[in-house]
């Protein structure tokens, strides 16, 4: 690049991007307190959606066995695979999302619940020939949404 | 962008790593609302899910920020998010400057918002999101090659605009 690009990019560089609020990260640490959602265990809300689309319920079930193959998600998270292989892609595939309402929390303010029903595809891939290993997991998580009086 | 260190606290790695994505994210939604609302989503999965697979966490963090910055916009009947107007001052996109270059900073924001969306995102997955030509082009579903190309054009597109300033108003 030229010169003037070149010293254009270091003055883009000297700007800092904007720290995020403070609600925000207190939003994060409500979420992380939270217990984690477990992949593929029953619960209502999978009885409730309608499961006439057979290739979606076909690919969940895969998905819960394989899920279960390869274990709890603390067994997913040390990396099924071999030492060769690097996550690259992790996708999440959004099936529906249910309002449940508005809730109160414990410091008074007010969140709107969102139950969200998805599939979380992880992808290994390993660098010598491309090989790759997917695992899909299906989950349920409720997300507390700030809610906006305006 | 490093990963997590074994007994870092999330706090610790948001602190210092946040801002870009929030930045990143402000190029995918609408508004600074929205924007926050899909990196506490992605950042919450990473760390509860997937911070344990080890590598490099940006591009994770970025798939699905853009993810989830797309479903929102199709749950709320927006399909046209990424290609609207910025509706807020692009200043507020950045900490304040010393006061000897605010102005200049100013100038800079204000020149980057005005860039078409396509450049602009490049652009600031480049400088700030630190990945490489060839992890935007994955991103994006581009080639290297024109990755680069659009950089370059949006750092002329940058120069001319900020040459007149009737271009950035």
């Amino acid at each position: 690049m030229t010169d003037d690009l070149d010293s254009l990019e270091r003055q883009l560089r000297g700007l800092r991007p904007r720290s995020p609020s403070a609600a925000l990260r207190q939003a994060i640490a409500r979420e992380l307190a939270r217990p984690a959602a477990v992949p593929g265990s029953p619960r209502r809300a999978w009885r409730a959606w309608p499961w006439g689309n057979a290739v979606v319920a076909g690919g969940l079930l895969a998905g819960a066995v394989l899920a279960a193959w390869v274990g709890p998600p603390s067994a997913v998270g040390r990396t099924p695979v071999g030492p060769d292989f690097v996550p690259v892609e992790a996708r999440r595939y959004l099936l529906g999302a249910d309002e449940e309402g508005v809730v109160t929390l414990a410091d008074g303010t007010l969140a709107r619940q969102v139950r969200e029903v998805f599939v979380d595809q992880l992808t290994w891939q390993r660098a010598g020939d491309g090989a790759t290993f997917e695992i899909s997991l299906p989950r349920e998580e409720v997300r507390l949404r700030q809610l906006a009086l305006y | 962008m490093e990963a997590p260190l074994p007994d870092e606290t999330w706090q610790t790695w948001f602190r210092d790593h946040g801002p870009k994505l929030l930045l990143c994210a402000r190029q995918w939604t609408r508004s600074l609302a929205d924007a926050e609302d899909v990196v506490q989503e992605a950042f919450v999965r990473y760390w509860r899910h997937q911070r344990q697979l080890g590598g490099p966490p940006l591009p994770l963090l970025l798939t699905s920020i853009r993810r989830a910055a797309a479903d929102r916009g199709r749950r709320e009947g927006r399909r046209e998010a990424r290609e609207q107007a910025v509706g807020e001052d692009p200043v507020e996109w950045f900490e304040p400057g010393d006061p000897d270059a605010d102005e200049r900073h100013r100038e800079l924001a204000a020149a980057l918002a005005a860039l078409p969306a396509a450049q602009r995102e490049v652009l600031v997955l480049k400088i700030w999101g630190e990945l490489t030509f060839a992890e935007i082009g994955v991103q994006l579903d581009l080639s290297p090659h024109t990755v680069a190309s659009r950089y370059r054009y949006a750092l002329a597109a940058l120069r001319e605009r900020l040459a007149d300033p009737c271009l950035t108003s």
